[in-house]
């Protein structure tokens, strides 16, 4: 699911980068949908970050069974 | 071959006391050897030394092997001495030291030839590290683990046993495997070469790293583009990253997916494999016990040799070897006429 959610981040930040002219980038637009990007990419982020640290946690249960 | 390798795997871990609880058929005698999960006892140079008489070792013989302990090692010096007693053995250590393709066979046949368990071990050593210098780690961990269940502390090659089938481990790559036995090796043997435990030293915590924060660098890279991007950097740089991100994320699947197939249950720790582990690159020397270097490039000799030559050695593999060696032999020098990359 996380590399389905960065491939999506991926072709939006490709998409912001060829549909918004650097004109436009001061627009209140433009800079709520790079926020928008932003926030999707920290949301990334923060499932990559609890997966680890879930691993981390099963590991160091599974080493106390032992 | 890699559920036949899973198998030798748990068993030599379970062996060392150090991984699954699984139900392996270890050797009970040798885990009850020490009570920290050791299986090795320290080195009986008496009881070598009677041993070494009674397959033929003179008293010079036996006067250079004591010579030799201060000066080479223990391991070296009892190698050395096995090979003054068998010209067999010898003349096939001197082929693995050259790099000769045709010394797996010849060692294969020397320990088809004997029944000592003492002079096995020291061949089985030797043949591990043959099919580790040709990229062929899960045969030598197959050869290690034998060596373990039926050769250990019959040898001075103990600890060398362990450091190899560690580093067979990261090789395969088992990170999570490898790095613990790194760590037993260290405990175990706080005699051991130095070069070899500062050696496991460092690739016990290369694998550590690898283990633990490679989702958390990942991580710690999305959180950098997520500044970026809030910042309107949506270029080629940026998108570079987030490519980045994805092929990292394909090769952690990969790992687990792995693991799972390997251990039957949830993967522990959270890296991404680095692929053959590091060479260490610390000793020079001619001498094979002792030394961490690879060989020269087995597969490259291999394809350099005659087709006549080739010929024989697998003759000799199909007509000459028990079955166990021959299906292990045959593998091996297939891999080796495919580049390693079976």
């Amino acid at each position: 699911m996380i590399k389905y959610l960065q491939e999506r981040v991926n072709k939006r930040t490709k998409e912001y980068e060829n549909s918004v002219p650097e004109a436009l980038r001061a627009s209140e637009d433009a800079t709520a949908e790079a926020a928008a990007l932003a926030s999707k990419q920290s949301r990334v982020k923060d499932l990559t970050r609890k997966l680890a640290e879930k691993l981390n946690e099963e590991n160091h249960g599974a080493e106390g069974g032992k | 071959m890699r559920a036949a390798l899973c198998l030798g795997l748990c068993a030599g871990i379970a062996l060392c006391g150090l991984a699954r609880a699984q139900d392996q058929a270890a050797p009970q005698d040798a885990q009850a050897a020490q009570g920290n999960g050791n299986p090795f006892k320290p080195f009986d140079r008496a009881a070598y030394e009677a041993h070494a008489q009674q397959l033929g070792a003179t008293a010079e013989q036996l006067a250079a092997f004591g010579q030799q302990i201060d000066q080479l090692g223990v391991g070296r010096a009892g190698d050395n001495l096995m090979r003054a007693i068998n010209a067999g053995y010898d003349a096939a250590v001197k082929l693995s030291e050259a790099g000769d393709p045709k010394a797996a066979l010849e060692l294969s046949k020397v320990l088809a030839a004997t029944e000592d368990k003492t002079l096995q071990g020291h061949v089985r050593y030797h043949l591990a590290r043959v099919f580790l210098d040709g990229d062929d780690p899960e045969r030598a961990v197959t050869v290690l683990n034998k060596y373990v269940k039926e050769d250990g502390n019959l040898t001075p090659l103990d600890d060398e046993v362990v450091y190899f089938y560690a580093q067979s481990l990261a090789e395969v790559p088992m990170a999570e495997e490898a790095r613990n036995l790194f760590r037993a090796f260290l405990e175990w043997f706080p005699n051991a070469s130095e070069r070899y435990r500062a050696t496991a030293q460092q690739r016990a915590q290369e694998l550590d790293g690898q283990l633990d924060s490679a989702l958390h660098q990942l991580a710690d890279g999305m959180k950098k583009v997520g500044r970026d991007l809030k910042k309107q950097e949506t270029g080629k740089p940026t998108q570079d990253r987030q490519k980045d991100f994805v092929v990292k994320l394909d090769e952690l699947i990969e790992m687990y997916e792995e693991m799972e197939k390997k251990g039957g249950g949830k993967p522990s720790g959270n890296g991404i494999p680095s692929g053959p582990a590091n060479q260490s690159g610390l000793v020079e020397g001619e001498a094979r016990i002792g030394s961490l270097e690879k060989r020269a490039n087995v597969a490259d000799r291999w394809g350099n040799m005659k087709d006549k030559d080739r010929e024989k050695i697998e003759s000799e593999v199909r007509n000459i070897l028990p079955p166990e060696s021959r299906k292990m032999l045959e593998e091996y020098y297939k891999k080796l006429g495919t580049g390693g990359n079976l």
